[in-house]
């Protein structure tokens, strides 16, 4: 059995366990500042192969930069992110190869139809003809909308349009998936679907960090999770490790689910 | 470059499967240039030159000189036609004066006018108040004053007959001279005289040409100016499509994927380039088969959209690194739209304007564009000639470029 974790805001980060995976994922002491403002302030941790790790934390908490970070999409003041071997300061372009990012919002060219997305994509990524035609294929019958495929993207439900959302950050099989709240405003048969795949893509071995605000989807669908607030990490750990937590200086009982946890450590104070 | 092409391809499908933006680009410039020119064809000299004059006569004189002024009246040549309207009095002739658009002046021929002019004639002195011309108050009206013209030659050129007359009778009237009964003729003498008086000048005087005319055909203007009028705007709609990828998120996802930023932005301009350049050469082409333009010379002409293409699509980076929103472009574009092209030459011809303001204008694309344009479709110039519109073109977008790459944002600022 593995010990419990404790945490601290003020000591800074706590590494995870890697259940003796090798990490796919290395996140190193990440930072970085606005202006004057740190919104991520020393950041680590790292994923093991095929899992999926949840990033929790209210709004504000410094996810979206992080994960913002680790895409290469912002330059980190001071840290750096492994992935696959490949430094994402220092080789962008090879990590970017590897990566697949599904963002919050649903990044989609809505005036054409799924496959001029995905060929257009696929273009972007380098592959040839032939694999573009492949590859759209598959990423739409595994999101279910092959049917769909010459339909405007804009006729579609925000459901569907989350699904191609997802299916264009499969299309180059990535080897770590990076998803930003994939389930927002979706309807519970959508958002069971994109449980099964996510769940058919670690059972495949894809590497996986996933943000949301829905504890329960967390608790279902994440090998380890990392609860953020203010910048830092401040709590990690696997599910039954975070409920085994409690709050010595507050005296507060044990959590009984990832809801309550969170509230805990983040406080109920409504953020921006 | 491929991956360029791949970013432009994806904007200019997109552009293809909005109908609206197509109509907008083609359709509305076009009805545009039909109907002003159609409508105002005739301020910059219309597609025909006829200068059209309706005239209210009333011709009470029974003998020659209304007749002459009459049939001076009823002109049909390429560059006059005057329908003379005739009326049984002058209460008439005063009613279409005043009262219709379509009669341009009146004139009112009294009974004995022609006796007048004889007996002012035989009595050494000027009539006055002959013939009465009527036109509106106030009229700056160049047409009545064509038919001024015409009447007041037709009765000075009777009077010169008439004045001859008199000095014929003077002569024969004289102690020692003798003129036989019936040998002079003194209707046919006046008249010889006047014909010789209105018609001999002319005769005598050799139309020539010499150089180029600065021709106005409305077209020439119209087309070149709103081409560039709505290519302006269709920056409008191409810088929209970046500040559209960054609120929806396409944008970012674009930086995330293995690209380079500058081939992202690349294509964008790219696609902006070629949409402004199928615009300017679809207007272009249908203008000179649907309105006949005189384009000049075809490979200045495509030098020219080339170079205002690449000035357009550098502006519209400029707009779109300076503004956050797509809110934000519109009233900016319009106002840089408007106030170029109108001290700028789209919608009348620069050279017609004062040097300071065509100095002005220069701050604006529309300018150089239109400086170059009527240059070749109007005055005629040559390649030097032009050359400095064209380099000011280039410029003008090298200058934006550099100011824009300065300015424009990436990846956000904040968190």
């Amino acid at each position: 059995m593995e010990p419990p974790i404790s945490y601290s805001p003020q000591t800074g980060p706590i590494h995870l366990p890697k259940d003796g995976r090798p990490a796919s994922v290395q996140v190193q002491h990440l930072v970085k500042t606005f202006d004057k403002i740190e919104a991520v302030k020393d950041v680590s941790f790292s994923i093991g192969e095929g899992e999926i790790f949840g990033l929790l934390g209210p709004n504000g908490a410094g996810k979206s930069t992080t994960i913002n970070m680790m895409c290469s999409y912002l330059k980190p003041t001071t840290g750096d992110t492994i992935i696959d071997g490949l430094s994402v300061t220092h080789e962008p372009m090879k990590v970017k190869r590897v990566i697949g990012v599904v963002p919050q919002e649903i990044a989609l060219y809505k005036d054409l139809n799924s496959l001029e997305n995905l060929e257009f994509f696929g273009e972007i990524y380098g592959l040839s003809r032939q694999e573009r035609k492949t590859r759209a294929r598959d990423v739409l019958q595994f999101v279910g909308l092959y049917e769909r495929r010459k339909d405007p993207i804009k006729t579609f439900s925000g459901g569907m349009q989350r699904r191609i959302n997802l299916a264009i950050a499969l299309l180059h099989q990535p080897k770590f998936l990076l998803m930003d709240e994939p389930t927002v405003g979706v309807d519970p048969q959508s958002r069971e679907h994109i449980f099964a795949t996510i769940e058919q893509l670690r059972d495949q071995g894809t590497t996986i960090l996933y943000t949301t605000h829905y504890m329960e989807e967390a608790e279902r669908l994440c090998n380890h999770i990392a609860i953020m607030n203010e910048g830092r990490i401040i709590a990690m750990g696997t599910l039954e490790q975070l409920l085994a937590l409690r709050d010595q200086t507050r005296e507060v009982q044990r959590p009984h689910g990832l809801q309550e946890l969170f509230i805990q450590l983040t406080g109920k104070t409504l953020r921006d | 470059m491929r991956t360029i092409w791949y970013i432009a391809k994806k904007d200019l499908l997109q552009t293809l499967k909005d109908k609206n933006s197509f109509f907008f680009m083609l359709a509305v410039p076009l009805i545009l240039i039909a109907v002003i020119g159609l409508a105002f064809g005739n301020l910059f000299g219309g597609t025909s030159s006829q200068i059209t004059i309706n005239v209210a006569v009333s011709n009470q004189d029974s003998g020659y000189v209304g007749a002459a002024i009459v049939n001076a009246l009823q002109i049909n040549a390429d560059q006059l036609k005057i329908t003379v309207h005739q009326y049984q009095n002058a209460q008439q002739v005063t009613d279409q004066v005043a009262n219709s658009s379509d009669v341009n002046a009146g004139v009112v021929i009294p009974a004995g006018t022609t006796d007048n002019i004889i007996a002012a004639a035989r009595n050494g002195t000027t009539p006055k108040n002959l013939v009465q011309f009527y036109a509106l108050p106030s009229n700056n009206d160049p047409r009545a004053t064509i038919v001024q013209n015409i009447v007041t030659g037709v009765i000075s050129s009777q009077l010169a007959g008439s004045a001859a007359m008199g000095q014929v009778s003077g002569v024969c009237n004289q102690p020692g001279n003798h003129c036989a009964q019936n040998t002079i003729n003194a209707q046919k003498i006046i008249s010889s005289v006047g014909q010789a008086s209105a018609a001999g000048g002319q005769s005598a005087v050799q139309s020539l040409t010499v150089g180029h005319a600065t021709k106005i055909n409305a077209f020439d203007q119209l087309v070149p100016g709103y081409a560039i009028f709505f290519a302006l705007f269709g920056i409008n709609a191409a810088a929209a499509t970046i500040l559209e990828e960054k609120e929806e998120g396409t944008f970012r996802r674009l930086l995330i994927a293995p690209i380079h930023k500058y081939a992202l932005l690349g294509g964008k301009l790219l696609a902006q380039f070629i949409l402004t350049l199928i615009q300017l050469s679809v207007l272009f082409a249908i203008g000179y088969l649907a309105f006949h333009l005189d384009v000049g010379s075809w490979p200045m002409l495509i030098a020219l959209l080339v170079a205002t293409s690449f000035a357009a699509t550098g502006l519209g980076i400029l707009l779109v690194s300076i503004v956050k929103t797509r809110r934000q472009l519109n009233p900016i574009v319009s106002l840089v739209v408007l106030v170029s092209s109108a001290i700028g030459g789209a919608w009348w011809p620069l050279f017609l304007e004062p040097q300071w303001m065509q100095s002005v204008a220069k701050l604006g694309l529309t300018a150089w564009a239109m400086e170059g344009l009527n240059g070749i479709m109007i005055l005629g110039k040559d390649f030097t000639q032009i050359l400095p519109d064209l380099l000011g073109l280039l410029a003008y977008g090298i200058i934006c470029f550099v100011i824009a790459m300065r300015f424009f944002r990436f990846e956000q600022k904040t968190a």
